[in-house]
């Protein structure tokens, strides 16, 4: 579930290529997001103990050192968060978009 | 020929099968056998006042989303339904039908909307329109009808004082626990919900049923339900063994008033909640702790709604230091 989309067939099968899914529509389709209700669903099944929730507020409204100092680059990009939320909040999607950012700042700075 | 467009979007693919309706409607399949028992002891004026409430708070919802907020209209998300369902679990069934559409336009109006509509409210919104009835109609809302089973008496109104009242006046006016004995309804009454209270409150039986449900489809967890009732037990235990005939006994404490259903249907309230399992841990000591303050010495014999609200108050700055562990942090932390 965690694998690149592609978009036609001319994509090759290589060694490090462990399957191919075929997902029907019904399944890949998003669901509608709504307002993220606090439920800790996120918090709760985050390996790394971070708080997604929290992230992808901080990477929305653009406070990108705060979320570098709530660990943003620990995320493994699991996709837990955005699997498990009842809100179909795209958290993985903002947390990845903050992290791009938060790489960029510290370069920037060193 | 065209191809229709292929969307293609970044990882995870699948999602589960949690949605925010079908925690809403957990919920309120959870209050369906508190309300059957209600529907019992308090015949048609209980569901005369859940209807009105219900109904009332989808209108002002709908109302305020369409031409003070102009979004999309969410009312059937479930949110509104049990504010309305609680809210009116917290009223006596006699209230006059108006002061049900004041509470209702309180609790949506001013508590959730304002705050920026469902996820954003501080504060509970059924609880918080309690308090503002109780605070603006204190007569009116504490006349609590009494329990006749067969109804045929509350068409005149005969009302009586709870549990908790009864137990809070008798020991100002220098009775003892064994005095007031006599007067409580019996641990079986309050376990059935055979006794005066409010519409939701007084079958510790049936919100346990509920709650169970609830805690079966993990819309909430056990740590503030349990943890909650546990703190309650322990700190009137205290009281009580010191001294049994000013302080009423553990079971009392929590079968009677609003501990249950506080601890099940409101203190869990997801999003007045803290996020984090040491957040709730606190939150649901510092609930337990003020409720028994406020029932062994405050003014009011009932203190539930006013400890969450003061505990709902306190849940940001909670989520701000309770975080949880983060992966690895204790090896950085050593060798930074």
């Amino acid at each position: 579930m965690m694998g690149k989309a592609i978009k036609n067939t001319d994509v090759p099968v290589t060694k490090g290529t462990s399957g191919i899914l075929v997902i029907s529509e019904d399944e890949a389709s998003r669901g509608e997001q709504q307002n993220c209700i606090r439920c800790g669903k996120c918090v709760s099944v985050c390996p790394m103990g971070l708080e997604p929730n929290l992230l992808m507020d901080l990477s929305e409204k653009g406070f990108y050192e705060k979320a570098s100092s709530e660990d943003i680059m620990t995320c493994i990009e699991c996709g837990s968060c955005s699997y498990v939320c009842p809100s179909h909040r795209p958290l993985l999607d903002y947390i990845r978009f903050g992290k791009n950012i938060v790489k960029k700042l510290e370069i920037v700075k060193n | 020929m065209s191809n229709p467009p292929i969307i293609i979007s970044a990882s995870p693919h699948i999602h589960s099968e949690e949605s925010l309706k079908k925690i809403m409607y957990d919920v309120v399949i959870a209050l369906v056998p508190a309300f059957l028992v209600s529907l019992y002891v308090f015949g048609i004026n209980a569901f005369i006042v859940a209807a009105v409430a219900v109904v009332s708070c989808l209108l002002f919802e709908y109302l305020i989303q369409k031409y003070l907020l102009k979004t999309n209209i969410t009312i059937w998300d479930g949110s509104a339904l049990i504010t309305g369902i609680l809210l009116a679990f917290n009223l006596p069934s006699g209230l006059p039908i108006w002061m049900v559409i004041v509470g209702s336009l309180f609790a949506i109006g001013v508590v959730k909307m304002s705050f920026g509509g469902l996820g954003f409210n501080i504060f509970n919104p059924a609880l918080a329109a309690r308090v503002f009835l109780l605070i603006s109609f204190p007569v009116q809302m504490t006349m609590w009808p009494t329990a006749v089973v067969n109804n045929t008496q509350l068409i005149d109104g005969v009302t009586g004082a709870t549990t908790l009242g009864i137990i809070k006046e008798g020991l100002m006016y220098g009775d003892t626990m064994t005095d007031l004995s006599s007067k409580i309804p019996s641990t079986l009454d309050m376990l059935l919900g055979i006794t005066g209270g409010s519409i939701g409150e007084i079958s510790a039986l049936a919100l346990l049923i509920g709650g169970a449900y609830l805690l079966y489809k993990r819309v909430i967890s056990w740590y503030i339900p349990i943890i909650m009732l546990a703190t309650i037990t322990i700190m009137t235990g205290v009281f009580w063994l010191i001294n049994p005939e000013q302080y009423a006994n553990p079971l009392i404490q929590l079968l009677s008033g609003g501990a249950i259903l506080g601890a099940f249907y409101m203190a869990t309230d997801l999003v007045t909640s803290p996020i984090t399992k040491k957040g709730m841990i606190v939150f649901a000591i510092g609930i337990g702790v003020i409720t028994v303050v406020i029932r062994l010495f405050g003014a009011y014999p009932e203190g539930v709604s006013f400890a969450i609200l003061i505990m709902n108050a306190f849940v940001p700055l909670i989520n701000t230091y309770f975080k949880p562990r983060r992966f690895g942090s204790e090896i950085k932390s050593k060798i930074l």
